[in-house]
């Protein structure tokens, strides 16, 4: 390890193992690696990358209207939905599967609280709180969204 | 039979890179399912330009089903193998037109591009929602940096491999 560590040390800052001033391996690979010019096919595939990218993100965006509903997501079926403007505690909702976990919810926000799956993308992911923003649990095939439409459980209140 | 060696080194240096990686937390910085340095994508650029496109893709299975077998569970070979497959194809595809129209950086972005897509189709196939596609944004702007990091390394070992007598440049 620590010779691994040496050798690349050499390879960064002189380009290659030198013994004294007799190289052993000297190949300037900085000089060749930036030296890479780059070609007008390189320019297009960046732009294109970054156009696509700003226009998936602009096609995902919402306008916050105020209403927010978390839903979570189980295997494509939603399992629940949360009204989170709502909300005046703070809740927990335990789930089970190959990868047990616990959501949860405060008023305003969401987030996987905790996960047994192993990336724990999900947790890093932190709460949830704009229209729009989703949390994943690969593993456990589980999702967090908040959409700005009101939960079914509202609809006979809008409707007196 | 140096060929059967080469590719098995290979495997190896790639098996080796993918569980490297798994020390890089990249998704502290950026949390979003999947994402990776893809320092793998090394080896494949190298077999594709010095070993041939069926060392390459040969490469690319067997890692992948062993780095799955070993360290991600067989639901992670679903996803490494169909955005491996995209990228080798892109990579492939942009190899024709090396050094006139594309450099080795721009192959491999369009490679790591190519990799996250492919990755994140599957995702969605997997979770039976297209909601997921919104970290797609996010995973292109990290393909440029990451491939651009693999393209250096990668222009780095072409220049060894170019000293060495062993292997040549196959175009």
């Amino acid at each position: 390890m620590a010779a691994a560590i040496v050798i690349m040390y050499h390879f960064i800052t002189r380009g290659g193992i030198i013994n004294g001033d007799r190289p052993i391996i000297h190949l300037d690979w900085r000089a060749h690696a930036l030296r890479q010019k780059l070609k007008t096919g390189d320019w297009i595939v960046f732009i294109f990358i970054l156009l696509s990218a700003i226009s998936i993100f602009l096609a995902f965006k919402q306008e916050d209207t105020g209403i927010k509903t978390a839903v979570i997501i189980k295997d494509g079926v939603v399992i629940d939905r949360i009204r989170l403007d709502k909300l005046d505690k703070p809740m927990l909702f335990p789930y089970e599967g190959k990868y047990p976990g616990v959501i949860e919810a405060e008023p305003g926000r969401i987030r996987f609280k905790e996960a047994q799956c192993p990336d724990k993308v999900c947790v890093h992911t932190g709460w949830l709180s704009h229209v729009g923003q989703i949390a994943v649990c690969l593993p456990q095939k589980m999702m967090i969204r908040i959409e700005g439409t009101p939960s079914d459980d509202d609809i006979d209140i809008y409707l007196h | 039979m140096k060929k059967l060696t080469l590719n098995s080194m290979m495997i190896s240096i790639a098996l080796v890179l993918s569980f490297m990686e798994r020390f890089i937390p990249l998704g502290l910085l950026v949390p979003v399912p999947g994402i990776k340095l893809g320092l793998a994508n090394i080896v494949t650029l190298f077999a594709l330009f010095y070993l041939g496109t069926a060392s390459a893709i040969t490469i690319t299975v067997i890692r992948c089903v062993l780095a799955s077998l070993l360290f991600g569970g067989m639901s992670s070979l679903l996803y490494s193998l169909s955005g491996a497959f995209l990228a080798l194809l892109a990579m492939s595809v942009m190899k024709l037109g090396y050094q006139k129209w594309f450099s080795i950086i721009g192959i491999s972005v369009a490679g790591a591009a190519a990799h996250n897509i492919g990755q994140i189709l599957v995702a969605a196939l997997m979770m039976k929602n297209w909601a997921i596609l919104m970290y797609l944004p996010y995973l292109l702007i990290t393909a440029l940096v990451t491939g651009f990091i693999t393209a250096i390394a990668s222009s780095g070992l072409f220049s060894l491999a170019d000293h060495s007598s062993v292997l040549k440049l196959k175009t």
